[in-house]
């Protein structure tokens, strides 16, 4: 114990070196915010992430990639030429005072370059390395080309999502690198925590496909007890209810509803509040399963659903939520990026925060700590620029002269 | 060495009284690992997760593996906190404990005398870690909800669809998959924090605020320049093509991406070099891009003739990143999960044998593998407070008959 007295990044004392692609790169972002050092390792040219749109004011420009800015939030930045002997040298010596390397290279590239982790492991007898495929090491796959989108087929997710008179559909944001991320930071960290306790690193082999299958629900193991498959539902829940609605048009938007068989009470006394004319008795619906045997007959549930249809068109949806809400029903917003940021309830729990961005001269407004906790604060800060930090790392971190700098810089190596 | 892989967080204990999926998902990684988790239930407050479907081997609250699938390798007492005596027992299992974690409603704990506050006067160093829909705090922290719904207030509803349609968000109780591995990491970090301060603290996690994480750029975007990033259904700005396209058979895709021009040309090999795709405005990506709904309806013609899974390794073996839309039937028998071993036939005593996921990732090779299936409602009880907590028989059984156990 160091008898800390002020609240501290858990994570101060790790170091780590991103090697990610597009996946893991938010297994390194969730790092750095828990207070570790990651420092991003960059080709000479600049990371191919920061040509990923959308851009700062639309302009297409390395430092202005809004999907670097996301990721990379409150990282370092070294440039290094792997592909170099003298680029190979200086990260052995970064590997041997760093405590995690996460990688997400194309299989077999680390190991091309004599960087397997047997390699780096003779440099920090205590490493650990967290290696993100999208199948994971060996088997028939293990040289497939992969893609979120098809790591997203691949591991279940998609078969469930969608409208059913179109193909299945993907999140357009990237969930299997996204899950990569946040299950490849747990992996990390329960290794971690049995490198303190005894000194013992390790490489950690990461499967994507696998990890699609935690975000499953029952929906395999329906099938696996003998069950039917389940398939997309629209804008319903994936899952054996017969097609009941979820996703409901509001005057200016979405809504999501999950209509309960306990919740018809309340929604009979609502629909009458508003003197809404529905032809039938909501509240004999209390309790009886929504679909299936003992159900209301097909023609109620039809006639119920119109009335929900059009109540809600007509309203708007902050109005809705809230006053469902308040009427014990399962009621949210369907959310747009816009929505979220003038978010009151987000706005009062202080979520977004502001840095500066000397890119575009400006202070820009970022997502903040997904946790709130007066003793470990979460590292929010903006993305590097490319090989920011050579100097100080060069220089500070690993001592080499100015001189060495220039010429490591001069043969390409950084 | 697999016994270690089960012992890595050995010493751990924590006390789980959440329900549902987050919260015991986020603690799932835990208990595989060796940490001692108790989940603490009662028969008037149980998991819905436990009268969920499937059903095996009969109907009741342990015969389902849903529940199961988070609650592997961690201990199960029944104790009604209702009951004044119950909440004396609570406190004497927390004062054990390194770490409480909880998503009732914000404010259920306080009413019972376990607020944070309450919990550290026994237990200085304790981590408490409350993951509520919308946090602890806030004009929206009374919400109620479940994954499937709250997805759409985190965003992931809106970006999920086609952009001439309404959004559908994900079959799943998405933001449940998402915050809970989130907050297994940050518990982790807090129990990293303790060990080398000494101190415990309370974290608000709010499944909500940890969801806009999974939003890639989208945020930024609205916040940086004021444009609404919507959804796009499967298309990429840099790939084309980049769908999902029909296969033989009854429901049944495969999804093709074609990022660079070396893909595009293993994708026109595959092909069989048909005129169309030799023209000149597929040579380039802004041609590709430019004609991409003709492309795409190119593409589905040659797939739908054709098998799922033989157009994958036939495009594989092409180049060109492609794979099945895989169903639960597929998934069962992938040659790849079936290759790594993922599904774990775990034995649980009401359900029997189940193939239940396992994490992952190996470390070191190994498989992380849970030694227990999921505890049976109360399962665990005497263990708990008959070994762990010292209560004599005859104290159990009082307290047994007060109904505290229920």
């Amino acid at each position: 114990m160091t008898g800390l007295d002020s609240p501290a990044p858990a994570l101060r004392s790790l170091r780590v070196l991103d090697l990610t692609a597009e996946a893991g790169s938010l297994a390194t972002r969730l790092l750095g915010g828990l207070g570790a050092e990651v420092i991003r390792i960059e080709p000479l040219g600049g990371h191919t992430d920061r040509r990923r749109p959308p851009f700062a004011d639309d302009i297409p420009d390395p430092e202005r990639s809004l999907v670097w800015y996301q990721f990379n939030a409150g990282k370092k930045s070294i440039t290094l030429n792997l592909e170099s002997e003298d680029g190979r040298s200086v990260f052995r010596r970064l590997v041997a005072v760093s405590d995690v390397v996460v990688e997400s290279l194309p299989g077999g590239y680390l190991q091309g370059l004599g960087l397997d982790y047997g390699a780096l492991a003779c440099e920090r007898p205590n490493l650990v390395q967290l290696s993100i495929s999208p199948f994971g090491e060996g088997g028939p796959y293990a040289g497939y080309a992969a893609c979120d989108l098809t790591e997203m087929a691949m591991g279940g997710l998609m078969y469930l999502c969608g409208d059913p008179d179109r193909a299945p559909v993907r999140v357009t944001a990237e969930q299997a690198y996204a899950q990569a991320g946040i299950q490849g930071a747990v992996a990390a960290l329960i290794a971690i925590w049995r490198r303190d306790e005894t000194g013992l690193g390790g490489q950690i082999d990461f499967s994507i496909q696998e990890a699609m299958l935690w975000t499953l629900g029952n929906n395999r193991l329906t099938h696996s007890a003998g069950g039917p498959i389940t398939r997309r539902a629209g804008g319903g829940r994936a899952d054996l209810s017969g097609g009941n609605r979820i996703i409901y048009r509001a005057a200016d938007g979405h809504i999501g509803f999950l209509r309960r068989s306990d919740g018809h009470i309340a929604l009979h006394h609502w629909l009458d509040d508003e003197g809404v004319e529905t032809g039938m008795i909501v509240a004999d619906l209390q309790g009886k399963p929504l679909y299936g045997p003992g159900s209301a007959s097909p023609e109620l549930r039809a006639r119920l659903e119109e009335v929900l249809r059009r109540f809600f068109e007509a309203r708007p949806k902050r109005q809705l939520v809230r006053e469902g809400q308040r009427r014990n029903l399962i009621m949210a917003e369907v959310a747009s990026p816009a929505d979220l940021l003038a978010s009151e309830h987000l706005h009062e729990r202080d979520f977004f925060q502001t840095v500066h961005e000397p890119a575009l001269g400006r202070d820009i407004t970022v997502p903040g700590s997904p946790y709130h906790s007066a003793d470990m604060p979460w590292t929010t800060g903006r993305a590097p620029r490319v090989g920011e930090h050579n100097l100080e790392m060069y220089e500070g971190l690993l001592g080499f002269s100015r001189s060495d700098v220039i010429t490591l810089r001069a043969v390409g190596a950084v | 060495m697999v016994a270690s892989l089960g012992s890595m967080l050995k010493g751990v204990r924590i006390a789980d009284f959440s329900w549902v999926i987050a919260a015991p998902l986020a603690t799932q990684y835990l208990a595989i690992h060796g940490a001692e988790v108790i989940r603490i239930e009662s028969t008037y407050r149980l998991d819905t997760l436990r009268n969920n479907l499937p059903m095996v081997n009969g109907v009741g609250p342990n015969n389902c593996p849903y529940f199961g699938s988070y609650n592997m390798n961690k201990l199960g007492v029944r104790l009604n906190l209702r009951k004044l005596e119950g909440v004396k027992l609570a406190k004497s299992l927390i004062a054990t404990c390194d770490v409480v974690v909880e998503n009732f409603t914000p404010g259920t704990l306080a009413r019972l005398g376990l607020s944070f506050d309450e919990l550290r006067a026994i237990r200085p160093d304790l981590v408490m870690l409350s993951m509520a829909l919308g946090g602890q705090t806030g004009p929206e922290s009374s919400f109620k909800g479940f994954g499937t719904v709250i997805q759409g207030a985190a965003g992931i509803t809106h970006l999920t669809g086609w952009p001439d349609r309404d959004p559908v968000g994900t079959g799943v109780a998405y933001t449940d998959f998402f915050a809970g591995p989130l907050a297994a990491s940050v518990l982790l970090a807090a129990l990293i924090l303790r060990r080398d301060s000494g101190r415990g603290q309370y974290i608000d996690l709010s499944q909500q605020e940890a969801s806009l994480y999974a939003l890639d750029a989208a945020l930024l975007e609205q916040a940086v320049n004021g444009a609404a990033a919507t959804r796009q259904g499967n298309r990429h700005p840099a790939a084309a093509p980049h769908g999902v396209y029909p296969c033989l058979g009854e429901d049944r895709w495969i999804a093709i991406a074609v990022f660079t021009d070396a893909q595009w040309r293993g994708l026109r090999e595959a092909l069989g070099s048909p005129a169309w795709s030799l023209e000149s405005r597929f040579s380039t990506f802004l041609g590709r891009k430019k004609d991409e709904d003709e492309l795409d309806r190119r593409v589905s013609g040659w797939t739908s003739e054709r098998d799922g899974r033989e157009t994958m390794r036939l495009l594989q073996r092409h180049g060109v990143a492609a794979g099945i839309v895989a169903d639960a039937g597929d998934l069962e028998t992938d040659p790849e999960l079936a290759f790594r071993q993922h599904f774990i036939a775990l034995r649980h005593p009401s359900i029997g044998t189940f193939p239940m996921d396992s994490l992952p990732y190996r470390i070191d090779a190994q498989q992380p593998i849970p030694s227990r299936a999921a505890p049976c409602l109360g399962q665990d009880n005497a263990a708990v407070f008959a070994e762990l907590l010292g209560l004599d028989a005859e104290e159990y059984e009082r307290l047994e008959r007060q109904g505290v156990f229920e």
